[in-house]
């Protein structure tokens, strides 16, 4: 179980198609960073060759959401796998899988 | 958990630096041990002694500081990418013949070898990069 | 305190030569885990592929010959060389320096790397 931390808006397309590629069914995806502004893409979720499809589950470091106007009333499509956390959650995220692999 | 933490990028100008700081911070009051932060590539600029953020921003440099000195933590700055990067010790500054030195006392020049054994001896090694 | 576990360390090359610093400084981390004995593999993936290209004369811009560099990998025992085959492909790269011992490979098999190494570099 591998924790995917990302830190960049999908306009770096190529970045998100190397999690999509990298990213296996049993990981977690961590949003840090600019990484948040996935939450407001449609393509989230609906398209079915992407990390968000793939991945177990998706957090975003709450910080970073609510530095950026981000409400989790915003989110687009489904978002019962979404959970906002701390730099704390983060930490203890990191500690409860394999190992950490950063895109950025 | 054993974290070892490599910083690839510099205060201001992406927010990796800063958000490996908070994690760091997190980790330790959570009683976590953080084995190493290794600064590589513009993460090095992370030890200037000299770097001024405005008065009204938040100082990262000196937030390093203090928290290296609060935990007794060891700061490995890579001495080739801090070298040509502009980043030297009073050492490397007499040894390369220049005036100046500029690198705050917490932190300590190595080589990558540090970051591999922090590899070996950790648990995880967490990156921040730009 | 740990004691040292068997690293298998994945270095991710995706940055194209010359243009930043990563391709150099991401050699320099695979030289120094050689040198330490640690298991690595190095994946050239995405811009990366362009590092392979043969024929390169980076005299040109007062830049250092990547290639020789990592023709010597071996040496330091980094003998894992991988690169991503639809990189390649994408890219029309058809002639990799045929002096690097490097493997092609696909993108089940560039996940299997990700999944077996304990730590994994990305420069």
């Amino acid at each position: 179980m591998i924790l995917h931390t990302l830190n960049k808006a999908q306009s770096h397309t190529e970045l998100s198609q190397q999690l999509t590629n990298t990213c296996a069914a049993q990981d977690s995806v961590l949003l840090i960073e600019d990484g948040v502004y996935h939450l407001l893409d449609p393509a989230r979720s609906t398209t079915k060759n992407h990390w968000s499809f793939n991945a177990k589950n998706i957090f975003a470091l709450a910080n970073d959401a609510s530095a950026r106007g981000i409400d989790p009333s915003d989110l687009e499509g489904s978002t019962e796998n979404i959970r906002f956390i701390s730099y704390q959650e983060f930490v203890d995220l990191c500690s409860s899988h394999t190992k950490t692999i950063s895109w950025y | 958990m054993v974290f070892s933490i490599l910083v690839l990028g510099a205060p201001f100008n992406s927010q990796s630096a800063y958000s490996a700081y908070r994690f760091a911070k997190a980790a330790l009051e959570s009683e976590n041990t953080i084995y190493r932060v290794f600064f590589y590539q513009d993460g090095i600029h992370n030890s200037s002694a000299i770097a001024t953020p405005p008065q009204d921003e938040f100082d990262l440099y000196e937030a390093w500081q203090t928290l290296q000195t609060q935990y007794s933590l060891d700061f490995v700055t890579c001495i080739a990418a801090a070298a040509r990067r502009g980043l030297l010790n009073e050492t490397e500054a007499q040894r390369h013949n220049k005036n100046n030195s500029n690198m705050a006392k917490e932190f300590d020049l190595s080589g990558l070898g540090q970051l591999i054994e922090a590899t070996a001896l950790s648990d995880q090694v967490i990156t921040f990069g730009q | 305190m740990n004691q040292p576990k068997i690293q298998k360390i994945l270095i991710v090359n995706q940055s194209a030569p010359y243009s930043s610093g990563n391709a150099k400084e991401s050699l320099d981390l695979a030289l120094a885990a050689g040198t330490f004995e640690q298991d690595v593999s190095i994946l050239f993936t995405g811009d990366a592929c362009y590092q392979l290209l043969a024929m390169q004369n980076p005299k040109e811009i007062d830049s250092k010959k990547l290639s020789q560099m990592l023709k010597v990998l071996p040496i330091y025992g980094v003998e894992n060389l991988f690169v991503d085959e639809q990189s390649l492909l994408d890219r029309n790269i058809k002639h990799i320096d045929h002096d690097l011992k490097i493997t092609k490979i696909s993108a089940s098999k560039a996940r299997e790397l990700y999944q077996n190494a304990t730590t994994v570099f990305r420069f």
